[in-house]
């Protein structure tokens, strides 16, 4: 996969494609994907992993708000939170 | 990595230790039913407890990949110890990626010094690999919070300094540090396992046990989503490693068995039905060494992938160890079959690693989703993790 480059302004088209892994069904950006019902126990530890590399944060314990991750929308923000970045 | 196991750096002197003091004492140990007093605080001393801590955290900053090493070698000579570090590991691991800094200055470096041992406290009767169907709970009252329920399988229990606890609470699942001496915990052993003996399996009763609020781990909601499953994929490919190890055992004493010339002068590896079974042995344990170094080399990178290859390699490893050591066991004939023999010790351990940390059957589910989520990054122009 493509590591977005730190700087990148709009990290939504990356987690988007890391999200078609796991949802083959469409989903829009403001969608609450743990309600969809199409992610297993591990997928959270796994997109976790997938935001710290793909964007060079650090999830801390404090993070672990499932409204940091339920959506694109909320993903891009808590992104943009943590690089100190408005979106 | 005999090299690195025999040599320099961090796991110097590891296969030295594990010829020396666990293989010659392992079967005792079995016997007993107990890991001696004091073996997890020599490994401590050594540096080979919570070994993946930096220094800065107590540890000895070991990568992924050579952390499998250590739990191979260890896995070669005793299953029971291999699994007293791998459940003591997950622990530390939970606490060092999901812990308050107050939570990691009180508890890492004594786990990595073996000061104190920690204990993984999850499976109940009924709620095993189906952690949903868990019953221990945690209520708030006040700022803290009351646990109660019971937990079985617990490794280490008998031994063990600090537990970390999975329990339901009004908002969802967390995970909990309860030290040993906690009013209302209570521990009585289990009936002997069929394999790993002498790891200490015991019961964990909580009645009322009130915990500081500093023991919550992660968040109240964090126990299943994120401490569960970072301390599992620490585990599953622990215990993959450690399957290595003893299909590794079991391989090289058949064969050193199979060349040894019988009463009339021929020796069994010279038929060709044993031989086969010595290439299929070897295969499987070519091919579980493969996959072990892919996930730890996963793992160090931190890759989202990681997760389910610990559960491939978890899988993989320990289906190569029931065939390996079954194997073993038959190229032995009746001397396999007496206890005291490595092979007829390791056949008993190698069918407790298809259900611990993950039934197999469940881990194929996870195996199956991950192959497919290669498919469609794959079909969908991106590459592997």
């Amino acid at each position: 996969m493509t590591r977005a480059v730190e700087g990148d302004c709009d990290p939504r088209s990356a987690i988007r494609a890391f999200l078609r892994r796991f949802i083959a069904q469409p989903i829009g950006d403001g969608d609450d994907i743990f309600n969809l019902g199409h992610v297993d126990s591990l997928f959270a530890i796994q997109l976790v992993l997938f935001l710290e590399r793909e964007f060079a944060i650090k999830v801390e314990n404090r993070d672990l708000d499932l409204d940091n991750f339920r959506s694109v929308e909320m993903m891009a923000a808590f992104i943009g939170k943590k690089r100190g970045v408005a979106h | 990595m005999a090299e690195e196991c025999d040599g320099g750096g961090a796991l110097a002197g590891l296969r030295g230790f594990v010829r020396a003091a666990v293989v010659s004492a392992a079967s005792d140990w079995d016997r007993a039913g107990m890991l001696p007093e004091g073996i997890l605080a020599e490994l401590g001393r050594r540096g080979w407890l919570a070994s993946f801590l930096e220094p800065a955290e107590g540890g000895v900053g070991l990568d992924m990949v050579a952390y499998g090493r250590l739990h191979e070698e260890l896995g070669c000579g005793c299953s029971s110890l291999r699994c007293a570090v791998t459940a003591h590991d997950m622990v530390a691991v939970a606490v060092r990626r999901w812990g308050e800094v107050g939570q990691r200055q009180r508890w890492l470096s004594r786990l990595a010094r073996g000061e104190v041992v920690g204990a993984f406290a999850l499976s109940e009767s009924g709620a095993g690999s189906d952690v949903s169907a868990m019953r221990t709970v945690a209520r708030r009252e006040g700022d803290r919070f009351v646990l109660d329920g019971k937990k079985r399988w617990v490794t280490n229990g008998l031994r063990a300094g600090v537990f970390l606890v999975f329990a339901r609470t009004a908002e969802g699942a967390g995970a909990f540090l309860v030290p040993r001496d906690t009013p209302g915990l209570t521990l009585s052993p289990m009936e002997p396992l069929l394999g790993t003996r002498a790891v200490g399996i015991s019961e964990v009763t909580f009645e009322g046990c009130r915990l500081a609020p500093e023991a919550l781990v992660g968040g109240v909601r964090a126990g299943l989503r994120f401490v569960l499953p970072a301390a599992l994929a620490l585990g599953r490919y622990a215990i993959a490693c450690g399957c290595l190890g003893m299909a590794r055992a079991c391989l090289d004493a058949a064969i050193e068995h199979a060349g040894r010339p019988s009463a009339s002068g021929v020796s069994l590896s010279s038929h060709q039905l044993v031989c086969r079974m010595i290439a299929r042995m070897v295969a499987g344990v070519r091919a579980a060494g493969l996959l072990c170094r892919a996930c730890g080399a996963s793992l160090e990178a931190g890759a989202p992938g990681s997760v389910p290859e610990a559960a491939l390699a978890k899988y993989f490893a320990s289906g190569v160890a029931r065939e390996v050591t079954a194997d073993a066991v038959q190229i032995f004939g009746g001397e396999g079959c007496l206890q005291g023999n490595i092979v007829e010790r390791f056949f008993r351990d190698a069918k407790v690693m298809e259900i611990i940390e993950g039934a197999n059957e469940v881990l194929e589910l996870v195996i199956a989703r991950h192959g497919i989520h290669e498919y469609l990054a794959m079909a969908g122009g991106e590459g592997r993790d």
